[in-house]
């Protein structure tokens, strides 16, 4: 499979993986095939007679019309069919309605590579669940990312690893053919097990080891006519240095609509090889995605009526005083939609890890305009303790910032040395909690965290927690 | 309701249908009233409406409350076509406004009624595919639900929780933020 779509240089692969058993987005409707649908016959004589005598697709249109996300999950709280009527009629009640706050429960685990450096052919990317989510995605335990996928399908995963992930949907770079220096790019949702390989980027066009890589979807580019977009819809963005003359900063972006790259553009703002080293995945806020830069933020946003995508306004919004620590801080988009830098540091005296989120002053102009945004010195900042963690300042020296959930609040990090603290971490934002993940984390290659999708939490409700 | 078909002698010439309700009971309608309906509009277009439509799903006394609707928003397709040149603009626009609260008014009261009803006329609008009743009925329940804890839900809508423990505690956990 994976030698079909490297093949297919013009038109993309869109692999039709089989989807996996605990697949939960829009289940068919035989409710025996179910995934949650016992076959002992009293859940199903329970679930039949419950819950009013509306059938299931005029229930499904009442919770369409309920006014909040909260609302929604209160009534799938009230009993087994209307759990379940919630649970399958999921994708239509999506995209939800603003939720005021992080989501926690949205961050289901984190894709990583054991070691840094080049990986063997075989290897692929592991994942681990977070605490609450273990549940959800089968025993508590690594397993590869081809495990998510089927059988000839998880093979195309070999060598890969994960490059970014947003919103349901995980990016990740498949292996590079040391001859072919062609980079391909494939976009999965593991919770479904829908793939799409991008098609490759090769000779001049490749982009070096290092590049961003911004994931947009509908919701980001047409948040009131969202509905217009599929649920499959989604852009691409890169950020790297071109291969042509005089090695400047390129921004590229792919279409689903078109399946296609469209033309590299000059980017008017210029990222170094060493900001490009951990530069990450993107903040998206109202379409224009940001990467944390030395100095400020590098925002781009696409020109939504280009077909071609060549049109790229870049921008670079600068912070008061540099944040030079590469690996320490990270860009985010609060619930309320405002962009923010979180760092982690420790306060003095109690010694005790926290975490800061310093927010940009953007002007809400009718164009978006971010042109003029920029942040101030702690006028704006919030701090949130950690108060189960605390740590001197050489521990603080091995941290690595790797990801940030938008939806669910969560920051990934790893640590190494002997403080105890050594191991992969994620902070939620809301509760101000750290939850440990693994032991080791502070040698592992690339990192992502993985958070649901509206429709994939929905649906996870009618998970039966004794399977 | 009884008398459902005495419409102005125009629209009678022009078509009428006849509905039978599953309890036997006939119901003559204008086209235009029918149509409202998209399963008897394919009825219609599939020229198999001769001898009357029998409609086993609905009783006599929620086919005359659903008939009751479309002839009003009937009249009101109809107002909205036809007459804005019989008036000047600034009289169309008057007439026009107080026609919508009138139908707004229709429908508020239109929807006093107990819950049984509610739900029936719910099953009829989705049967005979009403978009305009399916969405004003289906709202209302929406409305009621909204901002009620699972607890007031169930009361107000006789539903038992057959979820076990077990599961209630699973997505309380899940969901906690949508019961702060």
């Amino acid at each position: 499979m994976a030698a079909t779509a490297t093949a297919s240089t013009h038109s993309p692969a869109v692999l039709t993986m089989p989807r996996p058993q605990r697949s939960r987005r829009q289940p068919p409707r035989s409710s025996m095939a179910l995934p949650y649908a016992r076959a002992a016959s009293p859940a199903r004589r329970r679930d039949n007679s419950s819950g009013t005598s509306l059938p299931d697709d005029a229930l499904a249109g009442i919770f369409a019309r309920l006014p909040h996300a909260a609302d929604v999950v209160r009534c799938a709280a009230t009993c087994a069919r209307w759990r379940r009527v919630v649970a399958t009629s999921a994708a239509p009640l999506s995209p939800p309605p603003p939720f005021g706050r992080f989501l926690p429960h949205l961050a289901v685990g984190v894709f990583h590579l054991p070691k840094a450096g080049p990986t063997t052919t075989r290897t692929q990317p592991r994942f681990l669940a977070t605490a609450a989510s273990s549940g959800l995605l089968g025993r508590r335990g690594r397993r590869s990312i081809g495990s998510f996928f089927d059988g000839a399908a998880a093979a195309a995963f070999d060598g890969s690893r994960p490059v970014s992930s947003r919103g349901g949907r995980l990016v990740l770079e498949l292996r590079r053919e040391i001859r072919a220096g062609s980079v391909t790019l494939c976009v999965c949702n593991p919770m479904t097990g829908d793939a799409a390989m991008l098609p490759p980027l090769s000779g001049d066009d490749t982009p070096a080891d290092y590049y961003g890589c911004a994931l947009l979807t509908g919701d980001d580019l047409h948040p009131t006519t969202s509905r217009r977009r599929g649920a499959e819809f989604f852009r691409l963005l890169l950020v790297y240095t071109s291969r042509r003359g005089g090695g400047f900063t390129a921004l590229r972006c792919y279409s689903s609509d078109t399946g296609r790259w469209g033309p590299e553009a000059r980017s008017a703002v210029s990222v170094t090889t060493k900001e490009l080293r951990d530069i990450g995945g993107a903040a998206v806020r109202r379409g224009v995605a940001f990467w944390p830069l030395d100095n400020g933020a590098l925002g781009v946003r696409l020109d939504g009526d280009d077909p071609d995508l060549g049109i790229m306004d870049a921008h670079l919004l600068p912070y008061d005083c540099s944040h030079e620590w590469l690996k320490t801080r990270l860009l985010g988009v609060s619930p309320d939609g405002r962009l923010f830098l979180v760092y982690l540091g420790i306060r003095g005296g109690i010694h005790t890890l926290m975490a800061k989120m310093s927010y940009f002053d953007i002007p809400d102009d009718e164009d978006g305009g971010f042109h003029n945004g920029r942040k101030e010195s702690s006028s704006d900042e919030e701090a949130i303790p950690t108060h189960q963690m605390k740590m001197d300042y050489r521990d603080l020296a091995t941290l690595k910032l790797r990801w940030i959930g938008d939806k669910s609040g969560l920051v990934l990090f790893t640590m190494g040395g002997r403080g105890g603290h050594d191991g992969a971490h994620v902070l939620s934002l809301q509760e101000g909690t750290v939850e440990k993940l693994a032991d080791e984390g502070h040698s592992w290659g690339s990192a992502v965290g993985f958070e649901m999708d509206w429709a994939a939490y929905l649906s996870s409700m009618a998970h039966d927690p004794r399977n | 309701m009884a008398s459902a078909g005495s419409g102005d002698e125009k629209a009678a010439a022009a078509a009428m249908i006849t509905l039978i309700s599953s309890d036997n009971e006939k119901f003559e309608v204008t086209e235009a009233t029918a149509t409202l309906s998209q399963t008897i509009r394919h009825m219609i277009e599939d020229g198999c409406t001769d001898g009357g439509v029998p409609l086993p799903n609905v009783t006599s006394k929620i086919l005359a409350r659903v008939i009751e609707y479309c002839k009003k928003h009937a009249t009101a397709a109809a107002g909205e076509e036809g007459s804005s040149s019989s008036f000047s603009d600034a009289a169309f626009l008057e007439v026009d406004r107080a026609f919508l609260e009138e139908l707004e008014e229709f429908d508020d009261a239109f929807l006093e009624v107990d819950r049984a009803t509610l739900f029936d006329l719910i099953l009829a609008a989705n049967y005979l595919d009403i978009k305009g009743l399916l969405n004003l009925t289906c709202q209302k329940v929406a409305d009621s639900v909204k901002g009620k804890t699972p607890e007031q839900i169930r009361e107000m809508y006789n539903i038992v929780n057959d979820l076990t423990p077990e599961e209630e505690a699973e997505i309380r956990r899940e969901t906690q933020w949508a019961f702060e």
